[in-house]
């Protein structure tokens, strides 16, 4: 009975590490998805910003060509 | 309970416990989508490295340029040049969404046919595509340039 109980307690012991291990992976999971979530919308962010960035230098370039020659 | 049959479960417990624990250890579901997030963090350092070096080109070209024709037409010709990396850095990011629509399905159940393995390798094929348009523009990459 000794060796049965403590056969029990072993399995119980085993599943509950197991269902720790199982919750902290599901936990690292939903971490992981937030973090690649965050760094999606930083980049979406900064594609998004490119068009206009983009023209805001091709307007400081022509700046810059009619300020070296003005009368071009 | 006799002793064939808590060996039984004994066994079959462990087992259970065993292949939980390396499901949490060895997830292709969480490996994807860390390579994922490296693969967009790149994406975003190399459309900020382009903005950058195109804003210093196109200096450039008006500070060498000896006449005010010669600097318009060195303009728009490399206006015309950098098109194809702003299309690709676009795409690329569309890419970076399917791929985690893809990993959200495979994770849900609801596409048994994905593999996490091609959905990785697919992204950073197309990561791959962009550097090596911006690298024949000039665009110094840095250390996405040699990464793979």
């Amino acid at each position: 009975m000794e060796i049965a109980g403590l056969i029990l307690g072993g399995i119980g012991k085993l599943v509950s590490i197991g269902m720790e291990a199982a919750a902290n992976a599901a936990a690292d999971n939903e971490a992981v998805k937030v973090q690649l979530h965050a760094v999606l919308d930083e980049l979406k962010a900064q594609v998004d910003a490119l068009p206009s960035a983009l023209a805001a230098n091709d307007a400081a370039a022509d700046e810059a060509l009619k300020n070296k020659f003005p009368t071009g | 309970m006799n002793t064939d049959r808590m060996r039984y479960t004994f066994f079959v417990s462990t087992a259970i416990t065993l292949a939980i624990v390396l499901m949490g250890c060895a997830n292709p579901i969480k490996s994807a989508r860390i390579s994922l997030a490296t693969v967009a963090r790149l994406q975003t350092e190399a459309v900020n490295t382009f903005k950058e070096y195109d804003a210093n080109r196109q200096l450039d070209i008006v500070k060498t340029a000896t006449s005010a024709d010669a600097a318009k037409a060195a303009l728009a010709a490399w206006r015309a040049e950098r098109k194809p990396a702003v299309q690709a850095l676009q795409g690329l990011y569309l890419v970076s969404v399917a791929a985690e629509k893809s990993i959200a399905l495979a994770e849900q159940g609801l596409d048994k046919s994905i593999s996490m393995a091609s959905v990785v390798r697919e992204i950073f094929d197309a990561f791959d595509k962009v550097k090596t348009i911006l690298m024949s523009l000039g665009v110094p990459l840095g250390g996405a340039a040699q990464w793979k």
